[in-house]
């Protein structure tokens, strides 16, 4: 583990602004949910 | 997380009639960015967009204790929310008016830099509303503030000291 760079985000660091398609496909921004706490939850169907 | 689009988890969406926004990251890039190596993931981000805590794997809503620790986040005043916290805010969280009553007063205490007198004004609102959850979690706050804000909010603590009555 203390080989392991710390190249991804990590707590205590800005959520990097990432754009991603909502499901009807219109662009969102996670930067756009600042301002108001917030949970991202990460998900998959399968 | 859905490399195939959005025909597969919006099954799911629809099913369950969720309010949040739901993103498709078909190349895994949030995942990627954030050392993620399986889901699912829980991050709680704050106003600033500060990460504040991450469970990487086996966040699962379903387990009371994951439940409990995505509500405690979504509903607790932060420290740092302490001086802002609305007094329609703090009516919803304390029941008993006295208990809100010590509440204000602490939170009136504290801003003028008078902590341990506002500690003791909690006290007094967890001596009338002894499960009040909100109440006591300012002093613990206060008290150990590496349980909350430096590494990870540690769940498993708050509980012990619910049960123990601290």
């Amino acid at each position: 583990m203390a080989t392991q760079p710390a190249a991804y985000v990590d707590v205590g660091d800005q959520l990097p602004d990432i754009t991603l398609p909502s499901l009807n496909g219109e662009p969102v921004s996670l930067a756009s949910f600042r301002g108001k706490k917030h949970i991202l939850f990460m998900w998959a169907s399968w | 997380m859905d490399a195939q689009g959005p025909a597969l988890p919006t099954r799911y969406t629809e099913k369950a009639n969720t309010t949040f926004t739901t993103v498709v990251d078909a190349e895994n890039r949030i995942g990627g960015a954030l050392g993620c190596k399986a889901i699912p993931n829980a991050v709680f981000v704050d106003e600033q967009g500060t990460v504040r805590y991450i469970k990487r794997g086996g966040f699962d809503v379903h387990k009371p204790e994951h439940l409990a620790l995505a509500e405690s986040w979504a509903t607790t005043p932060s420290l740092d929310e302490l001086s802002t916290l609305s007094a329609a805010e703090a009516e919803r969280v304390i029941k008993h008016p006295e208990a809100l009553e010590h509440f204000r007063r602490g939170l009136t205490l504290y801003q003028d830099g008078k902590v341990d007198e506002a500690m003791a004004a909690w006290r007094e609102g967890v001596a009338i509303e002894p499960d009040n959850f909100n109440i006591r979690k300012q002093i613990w706050a206060i008290e150990n503030p590496d349980k909350f804000y430096d590494d990870k909010v540690d769940y498993a603590w708050q509980r012990e000291q619910m049960e123990k009555g601290a």
